[in-house]
């Protein structure tokens, strides 16, 4: 009856059902799909202009300069001396300098003189020159070498023996997961507690403000009742809202072919059903132990406002564990798997890259489960304490 | 209007302000001491794990070891390594990360390496492609075959009385002559200038609707009215300490992202020597002469539009959208390649997030920034104009 009552309540909001609805499922597609596709188009743009190279000393190797002029995406502007202030400027993205004698260098064997190329470092376009300049160069060298061993009867081939060759073992669906699986746990855990935060406050700070609070507990229910009523509603909206965000996401992925083909890099991407249910599993927990802190640190509040910063800083202490699925080279081992919020992002990150240590999955759970219902209980005790319901 | 008037108005927002606990907590500590942690946090632990997974033992297996002594003799002196039992399982272990590569040598690899020369031969690493320990092992086994086949290629040149020399006719080397400062200011250019913009508004957010919104769920809206201070006055005190709100806030997180940047670049110098951090005064200061109209323009218009609300909590539900709307076009300067040109120099906010963009970088064209800041001054001037007929209007400023 709480449960309804309180329901009700919050739907009548219009502000949150714009929030629940609108950002996720609206927002969210619109921005990454949005931004991928001028991403993708400015990118291309880039890409297909031409890039303005200078080449000096170009009499000291025809061959070469010849090579260059001919590449594509490059124009060889006339040679100055101010190419560094041209390239500072972006007026110019590269300039290759040859020293003198150069060809004669290579017609002989003697000397091996060595070619610069000058460029603007962290330059998008600079940096592209560059790629298609030592692209030219290289297939020069190689020419060069055929040429020079070909006169003494040997064949290029002398100077590959033996190449290692990376093969990629991992599944398509790990080596994808394992980018996702970096953000997504992350995302997930924030977006459980970013959605309790609006009920939690309402219900408990936004009663006292409105001064309803001494009506609801003048009625009839008893006061663990209204806790667990209050309670189931926070933990709904922040799940609800977890799921709708999520499922928009792996629609907007499914849509955004292209965009995420660049995430992963290529890699086919799925998520497998299963790792899903896990992970939804492993976080059902961690939603209550969001949800109940919330509301317990929420009644403390006086005001809406107040009620505002003090889960404000909840959510602080929340997104450094979480983070922790971002870094490189942590694993989950038996200490970690007792932190709480760390341990699901860990865990989580193990399922989207399909490994299922089911070991750790029941005991996060067991953890996380332990915790939740320790808050849980917090909630309910101080929903006892008169000093902390009408505190002013 | 009196100036005398303005600067009481100004006085006692201020103090109000100043007074709140949480106010100061939340424009002052926060931004000072999260960019910091968070970023000296996230930087400090992933260098550390990075650094235990390079020095933990990796596992890994030969296939066809009778194939190549020699260079299996080789992968098993390296340190830190360790070579377990060959078995077929590999592509499974290495899935679940109990073995870090397999290493594959095609039948013959050693006989074939004396007899065939216009062969090459294929070493075969298998690894787990994102997995960061595995990559390490990659790497390294690489260097040893590369160490072993510039071996081979020196006895058969010799063999052929041909130096090395002679397959290297000459070397080429990338040379950066961009300043240090214009690549700083290429990197920080991407994320600095939606920083810089994002702060502005969050920074005036908060006091925006506390002065307006805020003051009439106090019901003090009525008593500042009453007060011999005109409408013109009243608006102007508020706007004023909204504005240096926003500043404040905005110039303080600056300082201490900064900061922290100077600090880890010696954390940074370690990883590439070539990266000198080196931020110029004058492209900050000049950033902050682009910045001071929008911050003016963002200040004036989220005052107008809390105006409208009736309390605190009705404020954040209107602004909370707008922050959308400007968190879009602040995002352009995280867009590679887009140049300004007179119609974007014409988009408010993405027009500042692009020339902040150039100005990180070095690039002064004074004929844009001049464009720019005249644009931004334009749109300034109507949110003043819009805000302080909001405050003319009673239905607004009474609504119930």
């Amino acid at each position: 009856m709480v449960y309804r009552k309180e329901l009700l309540d919050l739907l009548r909001d219009r502000r949150t059902l714009v929030g629940i609805f609108l950002w996720p499922l609206v927002l969210f597609p619109l921005m990454t799909v949005g931004f991928g596709q001028i991403e993708k188009k400015v990118a291309q743009r880039a890409a297909k202009r031409d890039a303005s190279i200078m080449l000096l000393g170009a009499e000291h190797a025809p061959e070469l300069a010849a090579r260059l002029q001919k590449t594509e995406g490059l124009t060889v502007a006339p040679a100055s001396e101010d190419y560094v202030r041209q390239i500072n400027d972006k007026k110019l993205q590269a300039a290759v300098e040859i020293p003198a004698g150069f060809q004669d260098a290579i017609l002989s064997g003697q000397a091996s003189p060595k070619v610069s190329i000058y460029f603007y470092n962290t330059e998008g376009r600079s940096e592209q020159a560059v790629d298609r300049i030592e692209k030219t160069i290289e297939e020069y060298r190689a020419e060069v070498i055929a040429r020079r061993l070909g006169a003494r009867g040997v064949t290029p081939k002398l100077l590959e023996p033996v190449v290692a060759k990376p093969e990629n073992v991992a599944t398509a669906e790990k080596a994808g997961g394992i980018k996702l699986g970096t953000l997504l746990p992350y995302f997930i855990i924030l977006l459980c507690l970013m959605s309790a935060l609006q009920p939690a406050i309402d219900l408990t700070a936004g009663e006292k403000e409105r001064g309803t609070m001494e009506t609801i507990l003048a009625s009839s229910v008893g006061r663990g009742e209204l806790v667990m009523g209050k309670f189931l509603l926070v933990l709904s909206f922040s799940l609800f809202n977890t799921m709708l965000s999520i499922s928009s996401f792996a629609v907007t992925m499914r849509f955004a072919r292209d965009y995420s083909a660049e995430m992963t890099r290529g890699f086919a991407y799925t998520i497998q059903p299963k790792a899903m249910l896990l992970v939804f599993l492993t976080v059902l927990p961690l939603a209550v132990l969001f949800s109940a802190t919330l509301l317990t640190v929420a009644l403390f509040a006086k005001s809406f406002k107040e009620g505002q910063s003090y889960t404000g800083y909840v959510m602080l202490a929340a997104i450094f564990p979480a983070i922790v699925s971002m870094l490189p080279g942590i694993e989950l081992n038996a200490g970690l798997a007792l932190v709480p919020i760390v341990n699901v992002s860990l865990i989580a990150r193990e399922l989207f890259t399909g490994s299922y240590h089911w070991n750790y999955i029941g005991l996060v759970f067991a953890v996380t489960a332990v915790y939740a219902a320790a808050s849980l209980w917090l909630a309910m005790k101080m929903f006892q304490r008169e000093s902390v319901l009408f505190r002013s | 209007m009196k100036a005398r008037n303005v600067a009481i108005v100004f006085r006692k927002e201020l103090t109000d302000t100043l007074r709140d606990r949480r106010t100061l907590i939340s424009s002052l500590l926060l931004p000072l001491l999260l960019f910091p942690l968070l970023l000296a946090g996230v930087l400090g632990l992933t260098i550390i794990f990075v650094q235990r997974a390079e020095r933990q033992t990796a596992q890994l297996v030969l296939l066809g070891e009778e194939h190549a002594p020699e260079l299996a003799r080789r992968i098993r002196s390296l340190e830190g390594v360790s070579v377990l039992r060959a078995s077929n399982q590999y592509v499974q272990l290495i899935n679940e990360k109990k073995l870090q590569a397999a290493v594959e040598f095609p039948p013959g690899l050693e006989i074939n390496l004396r007899q065939n020369a216009d062969q090459t031969q294929r070493v075969k690493v298998y690894w787990y492609e994102g997995e960061l320990r595995s990559r390490f092992m990659l790497r390294r086994l690489q260097k040893v075959v590369k160490e072993y086949r510039d071996e081979i290629v020196k006895v058969r040149l010799a063999a052929h009385q041909l130096t090395a020399a002679d397959a290297r006719p000459f070397e080429f080397e990338q040379k950066n002559v961009a300043e240090a400062e214009k690549v700083t200011g290429n990197v920080l250019g991407f994320i600095l200038p939606y920083f810089i913009i994002i702060l502005c508004l969050t920074g005036a957010m908060y006091p925006a609707m506390d002065l307006t919104a805020g003051e009439k769920e106090r019901g003090t809206m009525e008593t500042i009215l009453a007060s011999p201070a005109g409408r013109g006055e009243i608006v102007l005190g508020k706007f004023l300490v909204v504005l240096l709100t926003s500043l404040t806030t905005t110039a303080l997180s600056i300082l201490s992202f900064a900061v922290t940047v100077i600090a880890g670049a010696s954390a940074l110098a370690s990883i590439s020597k070539e990266f000198v951090v080196q931020v110029s005064a004058r492209s900050a200061a000049t950033v902050f002469v682009v910045v001071l109209p929008l911050a003016v323009a963002f200040s004036a218009a989220l005052m107008a539009i809390s105006l409208i609300a009736r309390n605190y909590r009705e404020a954040q539900g209107y602004l909370a959208p707008l922050m959308f709307v400007v968190i879009l076009p602040a995002m352009g300067s995280f867009l590679p390649g887009i140049e300004l040109n007179a119609k974007l120099a014409m988009v408010p906010i993405l027009n500042v997030s692009l020339l902040a963009k150039e100005i990180f970088a070095g690039q002064y064209s004074w004929k844009m920034m001049g464009m720019i800041f005249g644009w931004t001054c334009l749109y300034a001037a109507v949110a003043l104009w819009f805000a302080a007929r909001q405050f003319r209007r009673e239905e607004v400023l009474f609504r119930t």
